[in-house]
């Protein structure tokens, strides 16, 4: 149960959810599907003294603006996975979605944006945003600003987006009609947190071989990515050394109930492995 | 499902006059009473039923695992707005007497302080210091921060193995020991049989902590009626009766001061045992504050509930041939915190089953039960019995290693025989009936052993093992000094309309025993099970007895009943036997009528019955009134008095099983899949084959968790860290193959309907055979397969040192 007495806002604009955020910062909290949220306040972690619920602003919509795919940062798990936006435009994120651990409880509550800004080292968002080049529209009194994932994930549980700051929208470049993608994730059983992530879009261009990028979510304390350029067919042998390299990226290991300290390291070129074959096409093994 | 019934010689005979065994009703898999309620959300569990009017008690607990309590500081919490009370140990102490324990205090090494809430001393993180009663639970839980104790820390024991040694500080300040007790189980002569054995294998395992982590955790609310006098407390409690003279005894009430009523429950797996300190808390405070307390426990306290750590050092010794001549085991339990609670009993249970279904002339076993600051053991299904099987499982696979024998072969070969029962363990314990052999064969039909091995051979990134195990499940534990010590009892009644009404000592965790009490009744009177109504949990209405714990529910609460029920028939046979001229044993009941054997003369059940209660001084003269009689069964297997090894046996009944699994070792992960499982159950005559079965894929669902997954994690500081299902990581359905079950009958002789304990059955076997199984698929490196649960990055470091 809840046992702190706090204030709960559904603020009407923006306007006033911002002044909400800058007046009350660190001690005010935003409610995204409530699915870290709410557990974390029933266990007394989390006391923030006012709750901003953003459901009166306009931030469930999918939609496509020019060459980028726009996510308003309270879309759900099951909006992506329903999405022919998101299909088209970033498939990667609805394979993610897809593979999320829960029922229908946590696909239908849970949010893109707030798994994002909760910054769980085990989660399987960021990782994923990280590999699509997300980038992550933040907005407060003071303006907006205009984050790359790649840079928003700073700790366990810390991201770049400041108490004052509510993350608006996340916005993809399209994803090429050329590229193929591939999530891939250990979990030790169906209620695990995942262990290691491992995220791949392959993308093939005439004369220019393989690009590979890849992106480890889980294994480090923040998602970790690389980039590949190799040849159009690469051999196993090829594809193990580009997994390889995931491994020492992984400067700071994340460990918990479920691994300690190693084990991610040296499984996850294992999972990077499988994920670039997925995306290749080859047959699991 | 097939059950095939094989009955001993001998035994046919004594059961088909004792019973008739082809009723109805018996062997019917009758729709679960009440069952739609469970599914469909419409059973009222104990926390929708807590009074509008209730106040709420939250436990303030200890942040230390071992310390002596400076000062408790209350004054702000009961400031704190919606407080009504907050009650420190002190105060327990002026208003209530000590818990009793579930073994004679004697037993313990020193003084044990089992009053609900901590003395001067704390001896675990989550120990109870003080409660904090309020208008909501919510104001409760606020104000216990505001409780402000100051402890002077002590030295904390954490491991048993350590806390063994004399130089070791003392988990109890108390006590100049922490070994709480032990146990040393002798037969033939083990030295020289190890000395003379062709081979010898050796080898450990040690069992993580675990807990039963039922979908509906604890709660009580108890109601102090003062123009009574009178208690009454409602709640998630397996044991009403112990309940209640837990808290006549701790109140200083008679019972009749006390009504203990147990609600409808959403699983207990032992867990809801008598002795938490929630129970007295409640009923001694709504006496002392004149209201109604209620008590909700967390998911983040269930998970208190401590079990099954431990370690056995095992070495087996063999012939050439693969007679398996002497085992030796060496078992270091620790037990956590002794309390009121029995819990810490099943570390004493764990030697007793050795060397289970195998002919091994030559044991010993030596127990040490040690007690650290962890949280006390709660009682959880297996209890202790999958231990002592698992370590001679593993002894059984590493010695058929060894021998380059088939694993299967090398069991076959040692099995007891069909014609060897009663069989007497070395600890004691009279097998009553197995056939263990058929049992085997009947499983290498159902399981496609050749398919699973020959894909074992594949080259793959998954490493295929195929593990077996058997389980041998004594059940019905009826120890003496126990309160009460094994007996169940079952009133059943003939009410003048001619239904039928049972009220029996045994409750239901929510497995559907009262289904099966159901159709024994009606098969007794021969009407329609649901001519048939029972009552249980509510200890003003049921007679003394246990309760829901080993098993019992049938064998010993169906038996009470069938017991009583035939009483009653007799005396509804005197009345009948003169209206048709038809001698009393010639009657036969079926189908809602009294016939006579030719079925010439008729009369219905219903009108017998009627003609009984209005005609007591004529027709019904001779009829003893009313319709009414309390039976109690004491299992005839069960001896309190020391054999000629000093051996008692607190258990009548042994059930066993046989599994077979198939897994996959991811050898990038060491992630385990389990790819196929089948088991065969045998639990003699079984009343509803669909509740059997319901119960035993629960256990290997459950006993498939505890090999791969569950694990309770403390931290240096004793600390529990997996208090959540998000980190205590339970199996889901995707995670379990279809399990294919078979079952086979050997009726125990030694029970009226040659019934045995069914529902905890499965557990162990399917921890063995997952651990067999994981350990065929590492191959050598397997041998050294020692911890459950098999943690993937413990399978990847075996694996390293394979390469």
């Amino acid at each position: 149960m809840i046992s702190h007495d706090f204030q709960y806002e559904a603020p009407e604009s923006f306007d006033i959810a911002l002044d909400l955020l800058s007046s009350f910062g660190s001690e005010a909290a935003v409610l995204g599907g409530g699915t870290w949220l709410v557990p974390n306040m029933t266990y007394g972690r989390h006391r923030p003294k006012v709750v901003i619920d953003p459901k009166n602003l306009p931030l469930r919509a999918i939609t496509r603006s020019g060459d980028e795919l726009v996510l308003g940062s309270r879309t759900s798990y099951a909006q992506v996975i329903d999405s022919s936006s998101v299909a088209d435009g970033a498939p990667l994120l609805a394979k993610m979605a897809q593979q999320v651990t829960g029922g229908p409880q946590i696909v239908g509550q849970g949010t893109v944006g707030g798994s994002a800004c909760y910054g769980n080292p085990s989660s399987d968002v960021p990782a994923c945003l990280v590999a699509l080049g997300a980038r992550m529209i933040l907005r407060s009194k003071d303006g907006t600003r205009d984050v790359p994932a790649s840079g928003f994930f700073l700790a366990p549980f810390v991201t770049a987006k400041r108490d004052d700051e509510l993350l608006s929208e996340i916005r993809f470049p399209i994803t090429s009609e050329r590229a193929s993608c591939a999530y891939e994730k250990l979990k030790f059983s169906t209620g695990s947190w995942p262990i290691v992530t491992a995220n791949c879009i392959a993308t093939t261009s005439v004369g220019s071989g393989l690009h590979l990028k890849i992106a480890v979510g889980g294994a480090n304390e923040t998602p970790v990515a690389y980039e590949v350029v190799t040849d159009t067919d690469p051999s196993e042998a090829e594809l193990s050394n580009i997994a390889q390299r995931s491994a020492p990226l992984i400067e700071r290991e994340w460990a918990d109930e479920f691994a300690g300290s190693g084990y991610r390291r040296s499984v996850a070129p294992a999972i990077v492995r499988r994920a670039l074959r997925e995306a290749l096409g080859r047959d699991r093994v | 499902m097939a059950v095939r019934r094989d009955e001993p010689k001998g035994t046919e005979a004594q059961n088909s006059a004792s019973m008739p065994l082809a009723g109805a009703w018996l062997g019917r898999s009758v729709p679960r009473i009440g069952g739609g309620r469970y599914v469909s959300g419409g059973v009222e569990y104990a926390a929708d039923l807590v009074p509008r009017d209730a106040l709420f008690l939250r436990v303030v607990r200890s942040s230390l695992a071992h310390a002596k309590i400076r000062s408790i500081d209350v004054e702000a919490a009961s400031r704190f707005p919606g407080v009504v009370a907050v009650i420190t140990g002190e105060q327990v102490r002026q208003i209530s007497r000590p818990m009793p324990t579930r073994v004679p205090r004697e037993r313990f090494p020193g003084y044990l302080d089992t009053y609900c809430l901590a003395g001067d001393e704390v001896l675990y993180v989550g120990h109870p210091i003080a409660a904090v009663i309020a208008v909501t639970a919510n104001d409760a839980e606020a104000a216990i921060e505001l409780v402000k104790v100051e402890y002077d820390e002590l030295p904390a024991v954490l491991d048993a193995e350590s806390g063994l040694n004399a130089s070791s500080p003392k988990a109890r300040s108390a006590w100049n020991t922490n070994l709480v007790a032990g146990d040393k189980i002798r037969q033939g002569d083990v030295e020289a049989a190890f000395a003379a054995a062709d081979h010898v294998v050796r080898g450990s395992v040690s069992f993580a902590p675990a807990t039963s982590a039922p979908m509906e955790p604890r709660c009580y609310f108890a109601e102090w009626d003062r123009r009574r006098s009178k208690l009454t407390l409602t709640g998630t409690m397996q044991q009403p009766h112990p309940t209640r003279w837990m808290i006549a005894e701790v109140m200083s009430l008679p019972e009749a001061q006390v009504r203990v009523v147990a609600t409808d429950m959403g699983g207990t797996f032992g867990l809801k045992m008598v002795g938490h300190p929630e129970e007295a808390l409640v009923a001694i405070l709504s006496r002392h504050l004149n209201r109604t307390v209620a008590f909700v426990e967390s998911r983040e306290e269930c998970f208190l509930a401590n079990a099954r750590e431990q370690t056995h050092h095992f070495e087996l010794a063999a012939n050439a041939d693969g007679k398996l001549m002497a085992f030796r085991d060496r078992m270091v339990a620790d037990i956590g915190t002794v309390s009121a609670v029995g819990g810490w009993l099943m570390a004493m249970v764990s030697p007793t089953v050795i060397p289970t279904v195998y002919d091994v002339p030559n044991c010993a076993v030596d127990s040490f039960l040690v007690t650290t600051n962890k949280p006390p053991w709660q009682g959880v299904r297996g209890y202790g019995k999958e231990t002592g099987n698992l370590a001679v499982e593993r002894a059984v696979d590493l010695m058929a290693v060894e021998l380059g024998i088939d694993p299967v072969e090398l069991r076959r070969k040692n099995l007891l025989a069909k014609s060897s029962f009663p069989h007497r363990l070395p600890s004691g314990h009279n097998l009553d009936s197995g056939d263990y052999e058929g049992a085997l064969d009947q499983l290498l039909e159902m399981f496609p052993r050749a398919r699973w091995e020959a894909v074992a051979g594949n080259e793959t990134r998954g490493r295929v093992g195929v593990g077996f195990a058997f389980e041998l499940t004594p059940e019905g534990a009826s120890f003496p000094g126990s309160m009460p010590s094994g007996f169940e009892t079952s009133t059943v009644i003939v009410d003048p309309t001619g239904t039928v009404r049972v009220a029996t000592s045994v409750t239901s965790p929510g497995s559907g025993n009262e289904t099966g009490i159901v159709q024994l009744v009606a098969d007794v009177f021969g009407v329609h099970t649901a001519e048939v109504a029972i009552a249980q949990g509510d200890t003003d209405i049921t007679p003394i007895g246990g309760g829901n714990t080993s098993s019992r529910s049938l064998m010993f609460g169906g038996a009470a009943a069938v017991l009583a029920a035939r009483d009653v028939r007799e005396r509804i046979s005197t009345y009948v036997s003169e209206l048709l001229g038809v001698g009393a044993d010639q009657l036969q009941y079926v189908a809602g009528e009294i016939r006579s054997g030719d079925g010439k003369k008729t009369i219905p059940f219903k009108q017998a019955v009627h003609t009984i209660y209005t005609q007591a001084y004529s027709a019904a003269a001779s009829v003893e009134l009313p319709l009414q009689t309390s039976k109690t069964y004491r299992a005839s297997n069960v001896r309190h008095v020391p054999d000629e090894h000093g051996r008692i046996s607190s258990y009548p009944s042994f059930p066993y099983s046989v599994h077979a699994a198939a897994v996959e070792v991811d050898a990038e992960t060491g992630q385990v899949r389990v790819l196929d499982y089948a088991a065969i159950h045998d639990c003699g005559i079984v009343v509803n084959p669909g509740l059997v079965e319901g119960q035993f894929k629960g256990a290997i669902v459950m006993g498939i968790g505890a090999a791969l997954w569950e694990e309770l994690q403390f931290g240096q500081d004793g600390t529990l860290t997996t208090n959540r299902l998000k980190t205590y990581v339970l199996p889901r359905s995707k995670d379990i193959p279809p399990l294919k079950i078979g079952h086979r009958c050997t009726p125990s002789p030694f029970h009226p309907l040659g019934m045995k304990g069914a529902g905890e059955s499965g557990f162990g076997g399917a921890i063995a055979a997952i651990t067999n199984a994981v350990a065929n698929a590492l191959g050598e490196s397997g041998r050294s397969l020692s911890r459950i649960p098999h943690r993937p990055e413990r399978i990847l470091a075996l694996l390293g040192g394979a390469r």
